[in-house]
């Protein structure tokens, strides 16, 4: 075998192979199915155990934070949008809250609770595909169709809402950008008197199968003092035992006003995430009924003509919605210089839009602290002494989207 | 505006006190949010071109903090956060793809998401956004890498394209920044015809 491999020069992935002390340097990726994305991995391996696991990313780097420096303020929520692709919502809200911070603006009521109401939708859409692909990459095939299914039924709730399936740009600055349409709360009501029966049936798929037990029990444990010091968050970090939610802990848009647990383990292994996701689902379709029946009426924006353009009926008339519309339309509106980090609890843990102003009319400084880019982080210390089967299982378990990533 | 997010207290730093303000910050509980490189150069700061912003919580996530830390000297350089944080590790990273800023100390500071091989630092301002110029008077196209021969009409002292990537075409086509000059369409013949013409 060795001998092939000096021939091959090495071989497509096996990068080196050391005879004496039987380590072999292979690449997992970029293109693998389970490596969710265009991730790479650089693994030494001695036999079937993983010595170390070094990630490799920017793959699909595209530099949208520089494209963020380029565009209005407004325009930018497109760019944000299309970072973590499965949680576009989460981008949009974390971006537009730290502008409206930098304006000094509030959001009407019913604003905040579309946005809680659609990011919850978000983290139920974005768990599911999780599911799915967690368990097609252990051999539960039959997850994944489940998973995608129901996936579906609110991807046409996004369509029926912001017109698109995702990259949405629906959040902007000082609200959402149009209203939610007639009969919303018919096709959201289906949709979370379904989910619970759903989930059940997850459950009775996965969490009492002996060998989905095998597969994620005792892999890839991460103890609470790594947790911290390697910056996880989100479900990855509740798993282990850190009781951390910014939902709860920083109240923010109409996380106030609902009630809700926080689901955490304290095995820190795969099943341990596997667990407080599905819990974590059940909580958002709790929160979602509560914030359906709350809804306030009102305005879904804030209705400054400074910040917002004028109904289309306006323009008919009003000389000066024609003035601001054109404005806001050529310039967009400027933002008073200063900085803000505003962090939101995404589906993979903190996603936080750090924004620059100089007081011009594009941001000066666009950073998203995306929670897959720094959950990838604990890859290498819970994949080491494992096998690469295990590996398999840790990495979808952290649920890394590589458009986060990479950004 | 909620309570929750009023702004979190701001502090500057001082690069060469970073090391020892990292511990201690470190011994009261604060653990590292995010770290983002902020290239200064058209706002007033009054300090160094170059900053890092370190965003930290506290146990129980509710209380938080921003520091800047402006990185002095050429290359712009400050101590790393990683031996105290490990969480800093892929976020220095970026902010040294990004921005050139050296962490000292840092146990493995490479590119982490542009190509290793790749010219310059995106996210600093005075790099080109990497817009395709839309020219409307015939310009010399740059042909790279033409096997043996001189670039076709490109004049021969435009060593970097609009991107900024340098343009070797008379190396070896193995040098990867003659590759990644291939996106070059074309150069305006002196600077002052760019796309507002």
């Amino acid at each position: 075998m060795v001998e092939t491999l000096e021939e091959r020069g090495g071989g497509a992935y096996v990068e080196s192979f050391d005879e004496t002390e039987e380590v072999m340097t292979i690449n997992m990726g970029p293109v693998h199915p389970s490596t969710h994305g265009v991730l790479r991995l650089v693994l030494e391996l001695s036999g079937e155990t993983v010595l170390s696991c070094r990630p490799t990313i920017g793959y699909l780097h595209t530099g949208m934070e520089k494209e963020c420096e380029d565009q209005s303020w407004r325009s930018a929520v497109t760019i944000v949008t299309r970072m973590d692709y499965l949680a576009p919502f989460f981008n949009e809200q974390a971006y537009s809250m730290a502008v409206e911070q930098l304006l000094g603006i509030e959001v009407p009521p019913r604003g905040k609770y579309i946005r809680t109401l659609m990011a919850e939708m978000n983290r139920l859409s974005s768990h599911l595909v999780w599911f799915g692909t967690s368990g097609l990459d252990m051999g539960a095939i039959s997850a994944v169709f489940y998973g995608f299914r129901e996936r579906e039924l609110i991807l046409d709730f996004y369509e029926m809402v912001t017109g698109l399936r995702m990259n949405h740009g629906y959040f902007i600055p000082g609200g959402v950008w149009q209203d939610f349409p007639e009969g919303w709360d018919e096709v959201c009501r289906s949709i979370t008197d379904i989910l619970p029966g759903r989930i059940a049936e997850y459950e009775d798929l996965l969490t009492q199968n002996p060998i989905w037990l095998e597969r994620t029990r005792n892999v890839g444990v991460l103890s609470a003092d790594d947790v911290i010091a390697l910056g996880a968050s989100g479900p990855v970090a509740r798993a282990s035992g850190i009781d951390l939610d910014l939902r709860r802990d920083l109240p923010y848009e109409a996380y106030g006003d609902v009630s809700f647990e926080v689901p955490t383990a304290t095995e820190g292994d795969v099943y341990a995430r596997y667990r407080v996701r599905i819990a974590e689902m059940r909580e958002s379709v709790k929160i979602i009924e509560q914030l359906m029946d709350a809804m306030p009426d009102g305005d879904y924006k804030n209705m400054d003509p400074k910040l917002t353009v004028p109904p289309r009926s306006e323009l008919n008339r009003s000389m000066e919605a024609v003035i601001h519309h054109f404005k806001l339309v050529t310039q967009g509106y400027s933002v008073p210089p200063g900085e803000a980090y505003v962090p939101v609890e995404s589906p993979r843990g903190e996603l936080g839009a750090y924004v620059v102003s100089d007081g011009g009319t594009s941001p000066y400084r666009c950073h998203v602290r995306d929670p897959s880019f720094v959950n990838l982080q604990t890859l290498g210390p819970m994949a080491k002494g494992g096998l690469v089967a295990d590996l398999i299982a840790i990495i979808s378990s952290i649920d890394p989207v590589m458009g986060g990533v990479d950004r | 505006m909620s309570e929750s997010f009023a702004r979190a207290p701001v502090a500057y730093v001082a690069a060469g006190d970073w090391a020892a303000r990292a511990r201690s910050l470190k011994d009261e509980g604060w653990a590292l949010s995010d770290l983002a490189g902020l290239d200064t150069i058209s706002l007033d700061s009054g300090s160094e071109r170059f900053e890092v912003v370190v965003q930290l919580f506290q146990a129980g996530g509710r209380q938080r903090r921003t520091i800047h830390v402006p990185a002095e000297g050429e290359p712009p350089s400050l101590p790393s956060a990683v031996p105290v944080w490990p969480a800093a590790d892929f976020l220095e990273r970026e902010a040294f793809d990004m921005f050139g800023i050296h962490f000292e100390g840092h146990p493995n500071l490479t590119r982490i998401l542009m190509p290793e091989e790749w010219v310059g630092h995106p996210l600093r301002k005075d790099y080109g956004v990497g817009k395709v110029p839309v020219e409307f008077i015939a310009q010399p196209l740059i042909q790279i890498g033409a096997p043996g021969g001189d670039p076709s009409g490109g004049s021969s002292q435009s060593e970097v394209d609009w991107l900024g990537q340098a343009v070797n075409s008379k190396d070896d086509d193995e040098n990867g920044a003659a590759e990644h000059a291939s996106f070059a369409r074309a150069v305006p013949e002196s600077g002052d015809k760019g796309v507002n013409q």
